[in-house]
């Protein structure tokens, strides 16, 4: 099967934002990128009493929408939660084939013309979560250290301290998990 | 990379386990799920946990009763309570308790990933004083070597005679009796403990490279030598050198071993002075060093010059009186290093580790009790949970049939899990349906 993530936008229409996704994850991982069809948010995710997309069931209606797909990151800017957590940056298999994230508490209120380092840094953060996201589907888990981008993403600071790549021993694990 | 730790998460909540399993899993942790305090405690019974987080509100045993009767078999055991919003009283009710502390539900997830980061490091670290203590507690004045039999004590008179000397001594002994432990001894006892033990093993470098690191080497004493490097000769002065299997020195090794010994000089690869040290030698071999002689294959004026006094370490099989002190001090010392709850052996088990002949002697009984941490689910240590080379599974069915085999198999397993339906079949990497229809099938059932 090709090595191919396709990146389901949901709800979301920002062409500048999703090259720069796709392109990311081409540069961090061995895999190509190409940005699919938009989608719908599943509406039984929709919590009406949190106001929130319950995570885990929109990863369900990916994996069950897209059938084929090697790999699959919906992209939200809706607020994501589970039972347990307030509020998620973003949610994938582990291992599985679904990943998502959502740019809703990365910053994706900053207007592009008015503040372009502000953009600049918001599209950083949706490219580290994306990747962060499509590491966990091959069964990486949170790397202790801070510069790797499967660190684990608790707040801004950190997801900023952070790289877009792999450390040495995530890249291993990677390879591993890509092999047969 | 740090180790797996693991955690019970117990919640009545499906979906509450559910989720807070996977975020737990995505920082590396093994989770395990119950979703009852019964069914936890059930657990708690034959497995041990880095942390537990436990719902306080859940029908049936709460979670405050949980936590009470989870404290009275293990005072230090660290559980973390949920609560709901606005439900805190509970939460201080369970820090009284002995509950490290109490997170909100649903989680913040800065707070929960700094919560359970803090809890961890902190079990580590207790963990690390436990067993500093207890090596503290065992270090007596021959190390951690244990032993009341005859042989051993007599040893020990030996050892503490040498340690008051600066004589070179020839440690003899079978592979796995503690060679290297008895010269760590005799080093940290002698006026030299101060300085360094240095030890090089001649067993497992090529003469090339143990030449280099025995003596240090000047630069452009060979390719790639682009500075000059102090040997283990040099950062042995004031210390001990310790020669690890010296019987397998190539002649060349022997020659310049020689010199050292005799003049107690040296000179660096590529090097032209001579540099003077001061360590004392001690020296271990578990081959017979005057057959080597006789063959032509160690030198004889190297022999004489190591072997000033000899001490013999006796094998394990020649001091079976010491097999259970020895295996209670191994089970105490990879307890706190594993973190597992077995605390003792059974009766069973012990007569197994003293019926086996040990022929890889102390370090093979370690390798034993680490196996039975590892693969034993109990508090005791049981005769399954010991290598198959000391605990031969029953006999063979006298009817050779696959059916026959299968029934044995199944039985034992569920002897061996107590009848858990659960454990057995996950055990036997087979679903509880197919384990149920098998057991109606061969007809198997509880002894009473």
């Amino acid at each position: 099967m090709k090595r191919l993530v396709e990146i389901v936008p949901l709800g979301i229409a920002d062409p500048g934002l999703l090259s720069a996704l796709c392109e990311g994850i081409a540069r961090s991982l061995p895999l190509q990128c190409q940005i699919g069809d938009a989608g719908r948010l599943p509406a039984e995710a929709l919590d009406t009493k949190r106001g929130q997309y319950h995570a885990t069931r929109i990863l369900a209606y990916l994996d069950a929408s897209h059938r084929n797909a090697f790999r699959l990151l919906g992209v939200t800017n809706e607020d994501l939660f589970t039972p347990i957590m307030r509020y998620l940056f973003g949610e994938a298999m582990l291992p599985g084939k679904a990943a998502l994230v959502s740019t809703y508490r990365l910053g994706n209120a900053l207007p592009q013309s008015q503040h372009p380092n502000d953009y600049a840094v918001f599209v950083d953060r949706v490219v580290k979560e994306g990747i962060h996201e499509l590491g966990h589907t091959f069964g990486l888990t949170h790397c202790q250290e801070p510069r790797c981008v499967m660190a684990a993403s608790l707040d801004m600071t950190r997801i900023d301290a952070k790289s877009a790549q792999l450390c040495d021993y995530c890249s291993l694990m990677l390879k591993d998990g890509l092999s047969p | 990379m740090r180790r797996k730790t693991k955690i019970l998460v117990v919640d009545d909540e499906f979906s509450i386990r559910i989720s807070l399993g996977d975020l737990l899993r995505r920082d590396g942790h093994q989770v395990d799920v119950a979703e009852n305090a019964d069914a936890a405690l059930l657990m708690l019974k034959t497995q041990s946990f880095d942390l537990l987080i436990v719902d306080i509100k859940m029908p049936g045993m709460d979670g405050l009763e949980m936590l009470k009767q989870v404290k009275e078999d293990d005072a230090e055991a660290p559980v973390v309570m949920m609560t709901a919003y606005g439900s805190i009283d509970s939460a201080v009710k369970a820090m009284k308790l002995g509950a490290i502390d109490y997170v909100v539900k649903p989680f913040d997830p800065l707070e929960i990933g700094m919560l359970i980061e803090r809890i961890l490091k902190n079990q580590i670290m207790r963990r690390e004083h436990q067993l500093l203590k207890h090596q503290m507690k065992t270090c007596g004045s021959y190390g951690p070597m244990i032993g009341r039999s005859p042989a051993m004590l007599k040893l020990f008179e030996l050892v503490e005679d040498v340690s008051t000397t600066d004589s070179v001594v020839l440690i003899a002994g079978e592979s796995g009796t503690g060679k290297e432990v008895l010269a760590r001894a005799i080093h940290d006892q002698s006026a030299r403990a101060e300085g360094l033990f240095v030890g090089v093993n001649f067993g497992a470098f090529t003469e090339s490279l143990l030449e280099s690191e025995l003596f240090g080497y000047e630069k452009g004493a060979f390719t790639g030598a682009a500075g000059s490097k102090q040997g283990l000769l040099d950062a042995a002065g004031g210390g001990t050198l310790f020669l690890d299997e010296i019987g397998d020195a190539s002649p060349k090794m022997q020659i310049d071993l020689l010199r050292v010994l005799q003049e107690r000089k040296f000179r660096r690869v590529g090097g032209v002075k001579d540099i003077e040290t001061d360590f004392r030698v001690l020296a271990a071999t578990n081959r017979d060093l005057e057959q080597a002689i006789e063959a032509g294959a160690f030198r004889q004026d190297l022999y004489y010059r190591l072997n000033v006094v000899q001490i013999h370490i006796p094998p394990l099989r020649e001091r079976q009186d010491d097999i259970p002190a020895l295996a209670e001090h191994l089970l105490e010392k990879l307890r706190l290093r594993l973190n597992k709850k077995t605390h003792s052996i059974s009766p069973e088990a012990m007569q197994l580790l003293l019926n086996h002949n040990w022929p890889g002697n102390v370090r093979e009984l370690e390798n034993a009790i680490e196996r039975a941490l590892v693969v034993g689910k109990q508090k005791q240590v049981m005769p399954a949970d010991l290598p198959i080379a000391l605990y031969k599974p029953e006999e063979v069915p006298a009817d050779e049939s696959l059916d026959a085999w299968e029934r044995e198999h199944i039985l034992r397993r569920l002897k061996h899990y107590h009848w858990n339906i659960s454990q057995t079949a996950q055990a036997l990497k087979i679903d509880r349906g197919t384990l149920y229809t098998k057991i109606k099938k061969y007809g198997l059932s509880r002894e009473p």
